[in-house]
């Protein structure tokens, strides 16, 4: 945050000094045309589905009729439906929550200066940037009943991704474990701006390292703690792949949070009318969670 | 389709890409005049695996024998089989012929993924030959979508060390299957190995032990049809079913057998050779599966279809008629570890397990018109149920309710 | 300065331990198929061996063809995204207008988008032009979120630029794109490479879009065409190893190498993101 907001508004503010051309604008008109084709479309087009009958014929020879609010009935109506979203909401709160403490505990130790701290730090993030593909699979290696690494080492037999409650933990912990770097490097940000004479004025107060972890270090980091704990709720529900490579939203559905919920109506059951409901419902959250972001941001810029 | 698809890129403000796309992977190059290239789907194997190679070797035969023709197979995973032919139906570059899961062939007919046979099938003549199981597969609203290839019955391997070991002989019920399984558990070792993966490769033993029971499968909130998910619960929760099996697909649940891991397992013909030829040094022997009130096996079967839109038709239907030819099939099933779908193919091989296998074929069971074009969907919800059952998510009761209602929906649409 | 040591060996160890499954993955590609299930466990490969690499990853044709796809679309999606992204963010830094905030609102919400919610829709629409199967439309789909990202990372850059400057060379002859040209671009250098390291890796690594709009296996990316094979590999954990590592490393390669630049885009991209 603390980053690219405040050198914007500077920088803003030097504006009145020169007039735009209208070279300028044909500077954005391309990535306008683009989004609009390859986002806004997609999704008006999702939106138009999910009020028509839409299924294995129609996505082959067309002519979809509409339905009215037919999808929309079912879908809300549905246990199934409203199951997968409280599935969405405990994982999201679990991934949300480990990587935020994780995050934060790489935070403040790598926020201490020490030799080879950056290369270090800056290692930790592979685990953010390794392709998905690549992580569940190592992760379903380690979770093995038979032969995972973490058997052997508790000395058990346990088939992590075969009961509802470990497989929900194992799909947590494995996303906590991309998305952790990523909050530290958010929260070292934020560290980085907390003013070093703050401490040394408690420690002359006579503060000790848990109180000045607390009076200190957690109220000052609350706007970056409210933006990384936003950013990987919105990364985390929209999550896809993660959980579809490494259970398939098993054992039973407990792991079936919506996208994976979604793409099974449309390429399991061939329902494309009620996936795009269950895709309309799943932009909700972030929407909501945006306008909280935004409403955020606005306030840490005049703060 | 190049065109177009380059107009597209062009006007996305690309060009630069248009040659990429235009040099892209178009794999119907197939000439409409009876020679040039045919393409093949199938979810047996790659030409390296044991499941895959006789088939390509059997294409090999076809490519030999007809000079100015190539086949082009292709192998899809089976979980990704379904939606990649949709797919491509979509982007209208299906294959000329597709070997697709018989219980699918309703499914892909009435999306219009593969063509009506009705024209070529009468002056062939030979729709009689196939068993009647076999051949109402390919029925779909008195139409023939495909001709069965294959056929393929589930039965019990099991490990004759391990049960000499414990002092038991196979069982014959499954009452004595609980048991036995249970006896033979322990040491690391599970009695019993099954697939019940996620999707519809996992519902075959739940429905094939729902069968036993005496239960309909578009009908499974039923005492019967409970009683055979109460058992399977029990016997995952005891132990003597590994809870693994609910991640495992039907090669995980050998590779347990396979390994020792496990003293028996459920599944189909396909392993025998594979068995024999990577672990020569397992004892094991094959049984018909336990009865209760039944003792029905699960039909596995696939029919070969022609994509619609084939520009070969011709060629393609040329194709499937030279693979059903009963002294290719002769030769080729014994390797492939499958049963003939037809009733003109000798087995001269003398092979004692494929004897059982055969014996239980003849009490194989497929789904009715009414249930086929749904089945994929059906089975995707039984195992669904086995899943929520077995990982104690819901009560069997609860959990077959939960599928019943599933089921009702699909078959009403 | 003696004391930080001890410092930088917890710090080593905490990083170790953090990307153990990483070094799991390494350790059992490097395996005999018999070592991966030895009582207890080999910390370090005993009996290494590359037979993984040259049998299950390099010797698999559809393993070769799904990086070579993988290369064209993460490739493509680069030039793509730096073709329209760069003049976009060099535009709504330049712009004073009302709009520019609306725009710049566009792009950041366009990134909580999911992935799922433009794949399935994509799916229907692609159909109807032909874009299902072709590197176009994987290429489009994966630019679709890397774009509005690029544009919301670079706009700073450009920010920098001191307006004054670019004035200035109007003044003595440039045209607004020779101002564009000849000096925004070279200044904000840094920021085109973290956008090109930024948008490849994303491509390399996507997995809904190559799932939901490549069915053949000539085009389909490593990602895809990796999940397919993965039942298909059994208990053999070395070979899908070996295979994962292989899809790790361009990661690797680029963070070794152009560490600065990931960093730097993933700081600023995500808190604007």
């Amino acid at each position: 945050m603390a980053i690219t907001v405040p050198q914007q508004r500077v920088l803003s503010s030097r504006a009145p000094i020169r007039r735009t051309t209208a070279a300028e604008y044909l500077f954005v008109v391309p990535a306008v045309l683009f989004v609009g084709f390859t986002v806004l479309y997609p999704l008006a087009y999702n939106v138009v589905q999910s009020f028509q009958k839409v299924g294995i014929a129609q996505i082959v020879n067309g002519n979809a009729k509409f339905v009215g609010l037919d999808n929309y009935a079912d879908q809300l109506g549905r246990a199934e439906f409203w199951k997968s979203f409280g599935i969405s909401l405990i994982y999201t709160g679990g991934t949300v929550l480990v990587t935020f403490v994780a995050g934060l505990a790489l935070a403040l130790f790598f926020h201490r200066d020490f030799p080879g701290r950056n290369v270090l730090r800056a290692l930790l993030l592979l685990a953010w940037v390794l392709p998905t593909v690549v992580s569940a699979n190592v992760w379903r290696w380690l979770l093995d009943g038979t032969y995972g690494l973490l058997n052997t080492v508790l000395g058990t037999e346990i088939f992590w991704l075969g009961k509802p409650g470990t497989a929900m933990a194992a799909v947590t912990l494995a996303s906590a474990w991309s998305f952790a770097p990523f909050a530290m490097v958010l929260l070292l940000a934020g560290l980085q701006g907390i003013s070093g004479t703050l401490y040394e004025a408690a420690r002359i107060d006579g503060a000790g390292p848990w109180a000045q972890f607390r009076r200190i270090t957690l109220p000052l980091l609350k706007p970056v703690s409210l933006t990384t704990v936003l950013l990987c709720f919105i990364s985390t529900f929209k999550t896809f792949d993660t959980v579809f490579l490494m259970t398939q939203g098993g054992p039973g559905g407990a792991t079936e949070v919506l996208p994976v919920y979604a793409y099974k109506l449309a390429f399991s059951f061939y329902k494309f009318d009620v996936a795009a409901v269950a895709t309309t419902m799943l932009l909700v959250v972030p929407v909501v969670l945006s306008v909280f972001y935004f409403r955020s941001l606005r306030k840490e810029e005049t703060a | 389709m190049g065109v177009r698809r380059r107009l597209v890129a062009a006007i996305s403000g690309f060009g630069l890409l248009a040659g990429v796309v235009a040099c892209g992977g178009d794999s119907d190059s197939g000439e409409a005049s009876g020679g040039g290239t045919l393409t093949l789907w199938q979810y047996y194997g790659d030409p390296s695996s044991p499941t895959g190679k006789p088939l390509y070797d059997l294409i090999k035969k076809y490519d030999d024998a007809k000079p100015d023709v190539t086949v082009d197979v292709r192998f899809i995973p089976y979980d990704d089989f379904n939606r990649t032919l949709l797919q491509s139906a979509a982007a209208k570059e299906l294959p000329d012929v597709a070997l697709i899961g018989a219980f699918d062939t309703a499914t892909m007919a009435s999306a219009g993924i593969i063509s009506d046979l009705g024209d070529r099938v009468g002056p062939w003549g030979q729709q009689d030959k196939y068993f009647k199981t076999s051949w109402a597969t390919t029925q779909v609203e008195g139409k023939t979508y495909g001709i069965p290839h294959v056929a393929d019955a589930y039965a019990v391997y099991y490990n004759k060390q391990l049960l000499q070991q414990a002092g038991v002989k196979p069982p014959t019920t499954w009452a004595e299957m609980e048991a036995t399984a249970k006896k033979l558990t322990g040491q690391g070792r599970t009695g019993l190995a099954i697939s019940g993966i996620e999707g519809p490769e996992g519902a075959t033993v739940p429905i094939i032990r729902m069968l036993a029971a005496g239960a309909s499968i578009d009908k499974v909130d039923t005492p019967e049809a409970r009683s055979g998910l109460d058992q399977l619960t029990r016997m995952i929760k005891a132990g003597s079913i590994s809870p693994g099996a609910l991640t495992w697909n039907e090669e995980d649940a050998k590779n347990q057998f396979a390994n020792g891991k496990a003293a028996m397992m459920i599944n189909s013909a396909t392993y025998v050779n594979i068995l024999r030829k990577e672990n020569p040094k397992l004892q094991w022997d094959v049984a018909l599966l336990p009865k209760d009130k039944t003792g029905q096996t699960f039909l596995s079967a696939e029919n070969l279809a022609i994509g619609a839109t084939s520009k070969n038709p011709d060629g393609a239907w040329d194709l499937i008629t030279w693979l059903q030819q009963p002294a290719e099939l002769q030769a080729y099933l014994p390797v492939r570890n499958k049963l003939a779908a037809r009733n003109d193919v000798p087995d001269a091989s003398n092979d004692p397990v494929r004897k059982v296998f055969a014996q239980q074929l003849e009490e194989a069971w497929a789904p009715d018109e009414k249930l086929a074009p749904k089945s994929s969907e059906v089975m995707t919800h039984l195992q669904a149920a086995l899943q929520a059952s077995a990982s104690g998510s819901a009560s069997p009761e609860d959990a077959l309710k939960t599928a019943q209602k599933a089921i009702d929906e699909s078959l009403a649409k | 300065m003696r004391r930080r040591w001890p410092m930088t060996v917890a710090g080593v160890l905490i990083t170790f331990v953090y990307l153990l499954p990483v070094y799991w993955m390494l350790n059992t590609s490097f395996k005999k198929p018999a070592d991966i299930f030895a009582t207890p466990p080999q910390l370090i490969p005993l009996a290494p061996t590359l037979r993984s690499y040259a049998d299950a990853a390099f010797g698999n044709p559809a393993i070769a063809k799904g990086l070579a796809n993988s290369a064209v679309i993460a490739i493509g999606t680069t030039l793509l995204t730096i073709a329209i992204a760069v003049p976009a963010a060099y535009g709504l830094a330049r712009l004073r207008l009302r709009l520019v905030s609306v725009f710049l609102m566009l792009f950041l919400v366009v990134q909580m988008v999911p992935a799922v919610n433009l794949a399935l829709p994509m799916f229907a629409i692609f159909s109807d032009l032909g874009l299902v199967n072709s590197y176009a439309g994987l290429i489009l789909a994966n630019a679709s979120l890397a774009i509005p990202l690029g544009i919301v990372l670079l706009r700073p850059y450009f920010l920098s630029v001191p307006g004054e400057i670019l004035e200035a060379a109007k003044v003595d002859g440039c045209t607004t794109f020779g101002a564009f040209t000849r000096i925004a671009l070279p200044i904000s250098r840094p920021g085109l490479i973290t956008l090109a390291v930024i948008s490849f890796l994303g491509a390399w690594g996507e997995f809904v879009f190559g799932l939901a709009l490549a069915a053949d296996e000539n085009l389909q990316p490593i990602t895809v065409v990796l999940a397919g094979l993965t039942n298909a590999f059994g208990t053999r954990w070395n070979d899908l190893m070996a295979v994962s590592a292989v899809v790790a490393l361009p990661v690797i390669a680029a963070f070794v190498f152009l560490q600065r630049y990931i960093v730097a885009g993933l700081t600023e991209g995500a808190t604007k993101s």
